[in-house]
């Protein structure tokens, strides 16, 4: 996880010093993770890379803006989870849709370097991912994937952070049900 | 069996869910463009104030540093101004002028306040103590200004003067409510004061081009001059009642002081005049060389024949004022004797009778004097003349070869009378 105080220097030269290398700086810190995010609730990678995208720009309009902002990934994720929900709501997309395009992917996977056997165990988790409520795969994809504390989680869901852990204990649960049926 | 689903989880972050390094390439370019293309490059940079706040908003919450840390910062500031900076503030200000602007608003502004608190818990003594020291600053004020010859400033005279008039007629209405002899006693010797620094200022004020102003002074001068007068009597009034705030002996230097004074007034009324006397008989024995020399043309015979006839004018109301001034002078002597003699004997109400006499002889004297001073100045055109040291130019004495610069008021020089 990045530094929040060089997150909060980014900031500064950003709104303060209109400094438009920093939001590149911090686009580099953040990119990966949001991607990443968007990816594991979305069919096709071109969504993900249309979403992260959007995710970006929104994030610099409210900047713009001079809003108050607490933390800079928390604002991210905040777009991302939202243009989410936007894009379910606009193509009605059901479950088994999204699994299927992840069983594609396995397929045109780009890094050779990992094997065959990763491939298919990351498939398998990425499948019961999928199969986990909403609620669920964003708490366990922030927490374990995207490596963030509780209290941030807690933010970007706008929960209490005992909500966060009760759920996250859930949803490990409900993984291990689907992965061992 | 927990920590080798968490550890799947985290593996989760290789392989398939990275995006292309095109992708990444060519969306940071892009962000990056529309980025450059809407940061505003005409934006004024914020003030280091503004930057400072704005710098504290991202590191802390916005709300608590717009709603509770700054509020807190200004009020320490203000309360920092308010124990020590005011020292240094209210020092750099007691000296200023009207026309230093900000300083001279900040004195006042003091005062203003000083006023208002002194009106809640003060009484009458203190309003007329406080109002008797605004006076005094703004006597000091006119004759800084005046002595400084500051155009910028003179133009504020008439309103200091205004500022002061409005002082001392409060001073006289907080004394007819006062019930301390000290308070009239501090009344009397500064009221006086402030007469002395106007007089001062009348002095460096020319009756020929600004008479409006010099009447204006000279107004505000008598008025101290009725005050410290009037408090005077006042004094003597409630001593002799009874009061125990002064002791007779504190009356007794007063009055005797303005006794002094104004014996020292009335000479100096009679050497004016007497100087002035000497300045007009100087142009006369001029002119009647001039009108005897046969080099000069019969036009500038005419001319100096017309100005001898003003000379002679001014010289026979010069006599006339001197005689008078003369006469006075050694009457005012005389009652100054009888009143000290009174003040000695222990009769303070005769003594302040005199003194209420011989401030209004004196005024009358004084006014004379500046009549006489004004006519002489239209015959007293290249003379610088100093009625007190009796200095006239030597050029004043008329050459039978030159001929007469036009005596107008315009040209002529300026000409003071320290008269009383």
């Amino acid at each position: 996880m990045n530094s929040s105080l060089e997150q909060k220097r980014l900031l500064y030269r950003l709104q303060i010093e209109h400094d438009p290398e920093a939001y590149a700086t911090l686009y580099d810190l953040f990119v990966k993770q949001i991607y990443r995010f968007v990816y594991f609730k979305v069919a096709s990678r071109e969504e993900a890379e249309d979403i992260t995208s959007e995710v970006f720009l929104k994030a610099w309009h409210y900047l713009q803006e001079n809003k108050e902002v607490k933390s800079f990934s928390g604002l991210l994720y905040k777009i991302a989870r939202n243009a989410i929900i936007d894009l379910y709501r606009s193509k009605s997309a059901r479950p088994e849709a999204l699994i299927i395009d992840a069983e594609f992917d396995l397929a045109s996977e780009p890094d050779l370097a990992l094997g065959v056997e990763s491939k298919i165990e990351h498939a398998r988790i990425l499948g019961a991912l999928k199969k986990l409520k909403q609620e669920y795969q964003e708490v366990l994809t922030l927490r374990y994937v995207d490596d963030l504390g509780i209290n941030e989680i807690a933010e970007i869901i706008s929960k209490n952070e005992i909500s966060v852990r009760v759920t996250i204990h859930r949803a490990l649960k409900r993984l291990k049900e689907i992965l061992q049926p | 069996m927990k920590s080798i689903l968490i550890k799947q989880l985290q593996g989760l972050r290789q392989g398939q869910s990275e995006p292309a390094p095109e992708w990444l390439k060519n969306s940071r370019q892009l962000l990056l463009t529309q980025v450059k293309n809407t940061i505003d490059k005409d934006t004024e940079p914020a003030n280091r104030l503004a930057n400072f706040w704005s710098w504290l908003a991202i590191f802390l919450p916005q709300g608590l540093v717009f709603n509770v840390v700054r509020p807190l910062a200004v009020l320490v500031v203000v309360a920092l101004v308010g124990t020590s900076g005011w020292i240094a503030s209210v020092d750099a200000a007691y000296d200023a002028l009207p026309g230093d602007g900000v300083a001279y608003y900040l004195k006042r502004g003091l005062e203003k306040t000083q006023v208002a608190v002194i009106s809640l818990v003060g009484d009458s003594d203190d309003e007329a103590k406080l109002h008797l020291k605004f006076a005094s600053s703004r006597a000091n004020e006119v004759k800084k200004m005046l002595a400084g010859h500051d155009k910028k400033k003179a133009r504020h005279v008439a309103q200091t003067v205004q500022d002061l008039k409005q002082e001392i007629t409060t001073v006289n209405t907080k004394i007819e409510k006062s019930s301390s002899a000290e308070t009239i006693k501090d009344v009397a010797v500064d009221a006086k004061e402030i007469k002395n620094l106007l007089q001062d200022a009348k002095n460096l004020l020319s009756a020929s081009t600004t008479p409006d102003l010099a009447q204006q002074v000279k107004d505000v001068k008598d008025l101290a001059k009725d005050t410290s007068v009037k408090a005077m009597e006042t004094l003597v009034n409630k001593v002799v009642s009874g009061d125990q705030t002064v002791t007779t002996e504190e009356v007794k230097q007063v009055l005797g002081k303005a006794l002094q004074s104004a014996a020292t007034e009335a000479m100096e009324s009679q050497v004016a005049a007497e100087s002035l006397k000497v300045a007009v008989d100087s142009v006369k024995n001029g002119i009647i060389g001039a009108t005897t020399t046969p080099d000069n043309t019969s036009s500038t015979i005419q001319e100096v024949k017309d100005f001898a006839k003003m000379v002679a004018v001014a010289s026979t109301q010069t006599n006339i004022v001197v005689e008078q001034t003369i006469q006075v002078s050694s009457d005012v002597t005389s009652q100054v004797t009888e009143a000290q003699k009174a003040i000695l004997n222990g009769d303070l109400a005769t003594a302040v009778g005199t003194i209420k006499d011989v401030a209004q002889i004196t005024k009358t004297v004084e006014q004379l004097t500046d009549t006489v001073v004004q006519q002489a100045q239209s015959v007293l055109p290249v003379a610088s003349v100093d009625v007190n040291n009796v200095i006239v130019d030597s050029a004043f004495a008329v050459s039978s070869s030159t001929a007469f610069p036009s005596a107008t008021a315009t040209s002529v020089p300026q000409i003071s009378s320290t008269a009383n």
